[in-house]
């Protein structure tokens, strides 16, 4: 399954409460992207709150942005993306 | 007992809950063999109450007689197909009802297509459709998987063997140590169940061994029952046929618990354990076996058992009275592939049959394989039944036998093979005097013509076999000819009045997959020219037309043609949900290209990843195809490769046919714009459409308003995109990124800013669309339908979408508007149409 980062731009700056609100807002994400396939691992939010990178496994482009649009959440771009870390070559070599 | 199946019992009681409230459906539990799924329905169906329960099961017995499960459920299976399924459909839809069919990972043809007929009409009525499998013997090909393709994540029930805890529950008061007990059994709860019935000493290794040491528990007499019964099958008079009145032994394994009593005989407690006695039988008991329960059938009408009994009986000519009578049977009823491998049978036994019988035989196998999508199976039998036919000098079934080689060949992607044989078929064929074959023949090669887009060819050979077939009297033969001219017509720009004709004839008296090739031939032609109402119109009725048929085919290859539409128009999402369909769909494999082209142009056009992966997939199925056809996907790659900004390589990509020898002149036009743009020379072109010959004089402008009176706002975009002039580069980046097509948008951002252009924007705007709640069209007009009250089934009616598709439009709907509910949804819209009203 393909891994994707996804970068979303909020024009009025991201607002999740940190409430029962919230959570439940997170937790209909996830549901809605698993009928899909789509699975969200974590997001990096910048300070303005206005952009996010999230990371996404998940079958297809296409399903990326089926889930974004059920759950309301804009998409500017999606790139295929592998792990890699410090020691990745080390170990390697 | 029912150990760990709890969730599973509540997951059952919603759906059975919704379903009688008006929301029927089709829900599937799978799990591998022995795991429980025959004793969690009838714990589930032992509960209920006003509800009426139907059962019905699939055998795996033996090759199954078509629409078997119609036996369980009381209801005729005779008379042509569509009644037949109306008939079941109307008798289970009557009142609240749930309806089990058991195993049907061994159903034959003809039920499958019956479950998915059923599966996709359930929408308002109060039943509930429940069918178990076999999830872990479903290889890549099975044909179960075409309905399983279509049932959501909510309706799947998978059922997973027990855990240790489990286990031990099931072992309670015996001494038996349960964690050994796991490890050898894995959870699988028929394995612990036989194993903690065997007791005694020694630990069996498989469930075969754990059965076969129940068995070796009993006597000489109940040994002998047992056996018939694993080989004859749960039907009690045939049993005492076979052993006698009352047989002896029969209460010893009743009362053992090897068999039980069942419906109007006795059977085993699963298959599995059938199935480990019979391999345990001795093989001369065996054939004996079965010799006596095919003379203790001889009366009975059950053709594909009195074939099965036959074979194991070792009888040539018992196999050869009912093997190809039990086919013929099969055929009818549509159970294709039941047929098949009844033929196959028949073959195992023909040693010593005249040359010709067996070319019928191989012939028939042929036609039955092809059906089912086995093409090498049926080349390989049509190839031998030529060879029988040719030594035998029958040179009107050879020639006709080189007919059916191309078509299979065709279907195969061995094009030139296909032309061969076709060729061939007609020099055989004019030998003799003239007949049904030989227009047959002339009317494939004008099939063939046509897909290679030999328009002369097409019209040559095509208008042979029309005046052949009202020359002969068989005016249902001239149909199909007539649709490959109209096609050929079409795509050459020669209007499509020949095959708007050719589709009334087919209305009236051709076969359903002729109208809908002349649906699909209308459509396409439509879209080539960007004449959207006609496209609309004529790919949306095919698509229903093929839906009420289930003509699957069929309906995909429009499917493909739609979402091409949305992409010329724009519509992104909409392109991406009929690709995906087509493409999701195990048996699309024709329709493939264009869903594979449309996706690819889509994610390049959007700048999302993976569209040269998907161009790859069509160079491999496009191998061998005329020059010709492969030009449309040479204009997706070079587009691709130019949105990447790789010019050179998409000039290489567009090859070297000159436009100008090009039949369909959209295609030609495109090829001599796109060669421009990548930086060709100019080359002559003929007669081109508007706006390509616009483009290539160099106005720009004109051509992108011609584009975009036409609804093709990229295409607009990137005429535009082609000038100097910097006031038209800003018009092309602001289309370009009010289209959601970031790429483009900054191959003309690039050119601005060398023309020292200041002020252009760098990256996509955030979230601005035409909507401005960032609804598509499409979206827009489910909305207005939810806003009058629309189920999702009636809205996908209404639009000839999918119900799935339907809510997946909802859902979006609900995220974009940032509402809860659909009645939330309606009252918005509501309230923007009121503000919309003019004052």
């Amino acid at each position: 399954m393909p891994r994707y980062l996804v970068e979303r731009t909020f024009g009025e700056g991201l607002g999740i409460p940190t409430s029962e609100d919230g959570a439940r807002a997170c937790l209909s994400v996830v549901e809605n992207n698993t009928q899909a396939g789509v699975t969200w691992l974590h997001s990096y939010v910048t300070e303005d709150r206005r952009k996010t990178f999230c990371v996404y496994d998940g079958p297809s482009p296409e399903a990326i942005r089926r889930t974004a649009a059920r759950n309301g959440l804009p998409v500017d771009s999606i790139t295929p993306i592998r792990v890699l870390d410090p020691y990745f070559y080390f170990y390697a070599a | 007992m029912l150990v760990e199946r709890g969730a599973q019992l509540a997951d059952l009681e919603d759906h059975l809950a919704a379903a009688v409230a008006g929301a029927g459906r089709l829900v599937v539990i799978g799990g591998e063999a022995g795991v429980g799924k025959t004793a969690l329905v009838r714990r589930f169906a032992a509960d209920l109450e006003g509800i009426r329960v139907l059962w019905a099961a699939c055998d795996g017995f033996f090759t199954p007689h078509p629409l078997a499960p119609l036996d369980d459920l009381g209801l005729s299976a005779e008379g042509p197909q569509r009644e037949v399924f109306a008939a079941t459909l109307e008798a289970i839809t009557r009142e609240p009802t749930l309806v089990v069919v058991e195993d049907v990972h061994w159903a034959d043809e003809a039920t499958l297509d019956l479950l998915l007929y059923l599966s996709r009409r359930l929408l308002a009525a109060p039943t509930l459709l429940l069918a178990t499998y076999r999830d872990d013997e479903l290889g890549a090909q099975h044909p179960l998987r075409v309905l399983l393709a279509e049932v959501d994540e909510a309706r799947r029930i998978p059922l997973r063997p027990l855990t240790v805890e489990g286990v031990r529950t099931l072992a309670a008061g015996s001494d038996v140590d349960t964690v050994e007990l796991y490890r050898l059994t894995g959870g699988n709860p028929f394995f612990v169940t036989e194993v903690l019935a065997a007791g005694g000493d020694g630990v069996p290794s498989s469930i075969r061994d754990a059965v076969l040491a129940r068995a070796d528990g009993l006597s000489a007499e109940a040994r002998v029952v047992l056996e018939a019964a694993a080989v004859v099958g749960a039907d009690l008079p045939l049993l005492e046929g076979v052993l006698g009145a009352k047989p002896r032994g029969l209460d010893e394994c009743l009362a053992a618990g090897m068999l039980r009593r069942a419906g109007g005989g006795v059977t085993f407690r699963h298959e599995l354990a059938r199935q480990a006695v019979e391999e345990a039988i001795d093989p001369v008991e065996h054939v004996h076996l079965h010799a006596r329960a095919l003379s203790a059938l001889r009366e009975s009408t059950d053709l594909a058992r009195l074939a099965h009994h036959a074979e194991g009986a070792g009888d040539a000519e018992a196999v050869l009275e009912f093997a190809p009578a039990a086919a013929k049977r099969s055929s009818k009823l549509g159970a294709h592939r039941e047929a098949a491998e009844q033929y196959a049978r028949a073959l195992r036994f023909s040693d010593g049959l005249p040359a010709t019988t067996v070319a019928k035989l191989l012939e028939s196998r042929a036609y039955q394989c092809y059906l089912t999508e086995q093409i090498g199976e049926a080349f390989a039998a049509q190839s031998e039944a030529l060879e029988l036919y040719r030594a035998a000098g029958d040179r009107l079934k050879e020639g006709d036998m080189l007919r059916w080689i191309s078509r299979t060949a065709y279907l195969a992607a061995r094009i030139d093979d296909a032309r061969a044989s076709a060729r061939e078929a007609v020099t055989v064929l004019e030998e003799l005097p003239p007949g049904v074959e030989l227009a047959l023949a002339y009317g494939h090669m004008a099939h063939v013509a046509q897909m290679d887009l030999d328009f002369d060819g097409a019209v040559g050979w095509g208008e042979r076999a029309i005046a052949l077939a009202t020359e002969l009297g068989f005016d249902t033969l001239s149909i199909d000819p007539t649709i490959s001219v109209g096609i050929a017509e079409a795509i050459a720009g020669r209007g499509t009045a020949r095959l708007e004709h050719g589709l009334e004839l087919a209305l009236d008296q051709g076969t359903d997959d002729c109208v809908a090739r002349a649906y699909a031939g209308l459509g396409f032609a439509a879209v080539r020219r960007r004449d959207w109402p006609e496209a609309e119109h004529w790919l949306n009725t095919g698509i229903r037309y093929a839906a009420d048929r289930d003509l699957d085919g069929r309906r995909l290859y429009l499917l493909g043609w739609r979402a091409a539409l949305a992409v010329y128009q724009g519509r992104w999402e909409e392109a991406a949900a009929d690709a995906s369909t087509v493409l999701d769909h195990p048996h699309a494999r024709l329709s493939r290209v264009w869903a594979l082209l449309v996706l690819a142009l889509l994610r390049a056009r959007i700048g999302d990843p993976g569209a040269w992966p998907l161009l790859e997939e069509v160079a491999e199925l496009v191998r061998g195809d005329a020059p010709q056809k492969i030009v449309p996907a040479a204009l997706v790659r070079a587009e691709v490769a130019y949105l990447e900004g790789e010019i050179d390589r998409a000039l290489v990509e567009l090859g070297t046919i000159p436009a100008s020898e090009l039949l369909d002149r959209w295609i030609a036009g495109s090829l001599a714009v796109w060669r421009r743009r990548a930086g060709g020379v100019a080359e002559e072109t003929g007669s081109i459409p508007e706006p390509f010959e616009l483009e290539l004089a160099g106005e720009y402008a004109a051509a992108a308003d011609w584009w975009s009176a036409h609804g093709c706002p990229y295409d607009a975009a990137m005429s535009l995109a082609q000038s100097d002039d910097e006031a038209e580069l800003r018009r092309s980046h602001e289309k370009f990124l009010a289209l959601g097509a970031p790429p483009g948008a900054a191959i003309v951002a690039r050119r601005l800013r060398e023309l020292g252009a200041r002020g252009v924007a760098r990256g996509p705007r955030a979230a601005t669309r035409r909507d401005p709640s960032g609804l598509t069209r499409r979206e827009r007009e489910v909305l207005e339908l939810l806003g009058e009250g629309l189920t999702n089934a009636e809205i996908a009616s209404r639009l000839v979408i999918s119900e799935k598709t339907a809510g997946h439009h909802v859902s979006s709907i609900l995220g974009k508007l940032g509402v809860r509910s659909r009645y939330d949804a309606a009252k918005l819209a509501a309230q923007d149409r009121e503000l919309a009203q003019p004052t």
